[in-house]
């Protein structure tokens, strides 16, 4: 029987999930691991799928559709080279590239799919990607939504008990927040509300309209009116958003951008991530309120939830993180790359319903936060021992992250960094993997105190590595040390105890004396030699007694009459 | 290969139990070496004879001995036995497990390399800014030396590269410019047009130091020169874009303009961002403009 895939059909982008080997994984597509849900055809007539209908959508918008997902379960229908196409023979033509995708990373010819939805879609939406996924040529064998798709990337579905969930999907272009109910593996969807136009593409528009008002009152030219100085604009502000995720400042340079009076004209800038989270609070307060809604739909509140989940690109961002955690109390799980979360988790429905065991998803995660000892200036008073996270736990590794840091006074010339391992906010409580002195500090501004960017870089194996940075001395210092991690779910410890050479040994129960001979009994009744009855009986003797316990000076008398009987049928 | 003292002791014993009387030499014990036995023996002062008389032998408590001693290295064979079979599958185990840390290096061996390509491909992949902004650089030292007073074409005494856009190009760019003016702003370009500046120059001597600029230009593409030999060596090539067709698997149109008389639609006319491929992988689409069907209405939405 044909193996199943789960896809993650969405809006802007589709992927394949896949179980491998007791650990779920995206099939790629060559290079790319996310694919537009974009279709369209050449003015030849050639089927795109994908990044190439992509491309050509500003050239042919006529011959080109992207978000078919939007019409999911209506009646509207597309004309695409002349003739009509209903939404779900678009998002066909999608699914069949998710097959082709699949079959080459597998090897063989794959026709059994899960595919996902939004839990808001109506029925009608949910028959309409049904039929979809049957005319690409699967047999659909589920329909699940996102939410469960993304609690079940994260495992939840293996916790017993009852546990109330909210899965909070911040995507490029969409917002969606549920509220999931899940009892013993049974996942419920009970509340659902978001906005299908809010994303990180809106974050990369603040920012840009920061960027070219500053260029502007700079140059008295507005580089949004060139098209190309635009699309520069565009790009490098997704850059700086990418970057301000790991790193608490980010410099912008667009060289020769434009010119005015025949001079050219450069963007530099630079922005701080306080700076980028005041450009985008706004639009994350929006979110909260939805999630409150949701919350309240569901007819639970903020201390209800066992568990907040994070699936989506824009998760990433470590504002939306802090606002979550302080809105609802509970800390995210971040624990998977998010913008896989849902392809992963319909790959893992997949395995289930294929019946494979699983014992969820292998990930590397840090077990415990990792942080340095901060003091904390309160009202002129200096108390020390403050333990300051920078790599909370349950993080994915490998993962980097940096925070900046203050030295107390305008001349300090040096600062004590200790690394802490743990979860206390008195950090010596916490356990001390290193420490190091960074001196020769200089201020960045006189009579500031001088400001220190530290760095934390976690790797696969465990190893931390710490860098100081001062800006205003340029000076960087660094230190490595080995903190604790751990795998989740050991399908692969199971499959290392296979590898090791098992030497046969005999239950320690039984002496070995009286084993050994029981074995070579054994092995002579299975023969069936004529005679051995007498043997046999003798056997199960011995069984009997041994059920029953056995004593070492009894093993021993048993021993020898087994071997005596052995030794006279040996004879004949 | 088991030694069977027991039996054939026994033997012996049976046989001469039978045979008293028969002469010695048919009753030779097969085993000569066995010292511990010393209730049975040939008694040496009566080397070579079998006493007629049966001697006061203890055969049942001989018996039980034997019995006992072939008892007990049966255990010892059995337990020999299966010492060897453990030892025979623990052999077999560690060989299979060197055969499977053999492969897994061999295959280790072959993801090393490729990662080792993709690492060098992802330095090169940073290097497209660099470049970009040199091309940048480099267009906009060309346009400055166009507003300087005894402009030439092709002053910079090279080879142009690929990227100069051709002149029937111009003509297709002069809408834009003429939109654009229309807005009331400015738009570089490149080529002959060149007007005279007003400001910035400074006077005495502009000969001289428009030589001096032209020089410096050209050491500059000199530079950019050495970058794309970077480029190349790693196996990275530009993708020509211009005056091709629009192809959706190797550019990204990023905005359309009419098409003038003379110019298919669908080719491209300008380029905003150059693009890479190495062999057939698309490292980085050119993002493009493309003609279009002159009166067919441009789409606003990008």
């Amino acid at each position: 029987m044909s193996k199943i895939i789960g896809i993650d059909l969405g809006t802007t982008y589709s992927a394949v999930g896949f179980v491998q080997q007791g650990k779920a994984v995206v099939l790629p597509n060559g290079h790319e691991r996310i694919v537009p849900s974009v279709i369209g055809f050449s003015p030849q007539g050639r089927l795109l799928v994908g990044t190439p209908a992509r491309n050509q959508y500003v050239l042919y918008p006529e011959n080109t559709v992207r978000s078919i997902k939007r019409k999911m379960g209506t009646d509207e229908t597309v004309v695409l080279d002349g003739r009509a196409y209903t939404p779900s023979e678009i998002s066909a033509v999608i699914l069949r590239e998710m097959k082709r995708i699949a079959e080459i990373n597998l090897g063989e010819e794959v026709s059994r799919a899960v595919i996902t939805v939004p839990a808001y879609f109506s029925d009608a939406a949910r028959q309409a990607t049904k039929d979809a996924g049957e005319i690409a040529g699967f047999t659909v064998e589920r329909i699940i939504n996102e939410p469960t798709a993304g609690a079940l990337a994260y495992g939840l579905d293996r916790v017993t008990g009852r546990e109330m969930v909210a899965v909070y999907d911040l995507g490029g272009g969409t917002f969606d927040v549920s509220v999931i109910e899940l009892d013993s593996g049974v996942i419920e969807v009970r509340a659902s509300h978001g906005n299908v136009h809010l994303g990180g593409d809106d974050f990369d528009d603040r920012l840009v309209t920061h960027l070219a008002d500053q260029f502007t009152s700079e140059h008295a030219i507005d580089p949004r009116h060139d098209r190309k100085a635009l699309a520069r604009l565009v790009r490098a502000a997704e850059q700086a958003k990418i970057e301000l995720s790991t790193q608490p400042f980010t410099r912008i340079r667009e060289e020769y951008l434009l010119e005015k009076d025949g001079k050219p004209l450069h963007l530099e800038a630079e922005v701080s991530r306080r700076e980028f989270e005041d450009l985008i609070r706004d639009l994350l307060d929006e979110t909260l309120e939805a999630f409150d809604q949701s919350l309240s739909d569901a007819g639970v509140v903020a201390a209800d939830l066992d568990h907040v989940l994070f699936v989506g690109g824009s998760t990433r961002i470590p504002l939306v993180w802090e606002m979550v955690a302080e809105h609802v109390g509970v800390e995210p799980m971040v624990a998977i790359n998010p913008d896989e979360a849902v392809a992963l988790g319909a790959g893992i429905q997949a395995a289930i319903i294929d019946g494979e065991p699983l014992d969820t998803i292998l990930v590397d995660v840090t077990p415990h936060s990792l942080g340095i000892e901060v003091a904390e200036i309160f009202f002129d008073r200096v108390t020390r021992d403050h333990y300051a996270p920078i790599i909370h736990r349950n993080t994915a590794i490998p993962t980097s992250h940096a925070k900046q840091f203050f030295a107390l006074y305008p001349d300090q010339e040096s600062v004590d960094l200790k690394v802490y391992q743990g979860e206390n906010p008195i950090a010596s409580e916490n356990t001390l993997l290193g420490e190091f002195e960074f001196s020769g500090l200089a201020p960045e501004h006189p009579g500031e105190p001088p400001s220190v960017t530290v760095g934390f870089d976690l790797d696969l194996n465990g190893m931390l590595s710490v860098t100081a940075l001062d800006r205003g001395s340029g000076r960087k210092q660094g230190i490595t040390v080995k903190a604790e991690h751990r795998r989740m779910n050991t399908a692969e410890k199971e499959a290392a105890a296979a590898h090791i050479a098992g030497i046969s040994s005999f239950t320690s129960d039984v002496p070995e004396e009286l084993a050994i001979l029981l074995a070579q009994a054994r092995q002579v009744l299975a023969s069936k030699r004529q005679e051995t009855d007498e043997l046999r009986d003798q056997v199960a003797q011995i069984d009997q007694s041994i059920k029953r316990g056995l004593g070492a000076d009894e093993a021993s008398l048993l021993a020898d009459k087994l071997a005596d009987a052995l030794y006279n049928l040996d004879e004949e | 290969m088991s030694i069977d003292v027991g039996r054939r002791l026994r033997q012996w014993l049976a046989k001469g139990n039978q045979e008293q009387h028969q002469p010695a030499s048919v009753n030779k014990p097969a085993v000569q070496a066995t010292p511990a036995t010393p209730s049975v023996s040939a008694r040496p002062d009566e080397a070579g004879e079998r006493t007629r008389e049966p001697a006061p032998l203890d055969v049942a408590g001989l018996e039980k001995q034997i019995a006992k001693l072939g008892r007990e290295q049966f255990k010892l064979n059995a337990f020999l036995e299966a010492q060897q079979q453990q030892v025979q599958s623990a052999l077999q185990q560690l060989r299979e497990q060197g055969e499977r840390r053999d492969q897994e290096y061999a295959s280790s061996l072959v993801t090393h390399r490729g990662e080792l390509a993709e690492a060098r491909l992802q330095v090169v992949q940073r290097l497209f800014p660099v470049l970009d902004g040199l091309d940048e650089a480099l267009a906009a030292g060309e346009r400055l030396l166009a507003r300087l007073p005894g402009a030439e074409p092709n002053v910079t005494g090279a080879p142009q590269p690929a990227n100069r856009t051709p002149k029937w190009v111009i003509t297709v760019a002069l809408p834009i410019v003429w939109l654009a003016s229309l807005r009331g702003e400015q738009i570089g370009r490149a080529g002959p047009m060149a007007q005279v500046p007003d400001t910035h120059v400074p006077s005495g001597d502009i000969v001289e130091w428009r030589k001096a600029y032209v020089s410096w230009l050209r050491g500059l593409q000199i530079v950019r020169d050495r970058l794309r030999a970077v480029l190349s060596t790693e196996g990275v090539q530009p993708i020509q874009a211009v005056q091709q067709p629009f192809d959706p698997r190797l550019h990204v149109a990023l905005d359309t303009v009419a098409a003038n008389p003379g110019v298919r639609p669908g080719t491209v006319v300008a380029e905003t961002q150059r693009g890479y491929v190495t062999g057939d992988r698309v490292l980085r689409y050119a993002e493009v403009i493309v003609a279009r069907e002159a009166g067919a209405s441009p789409d606003s939405t990008l």
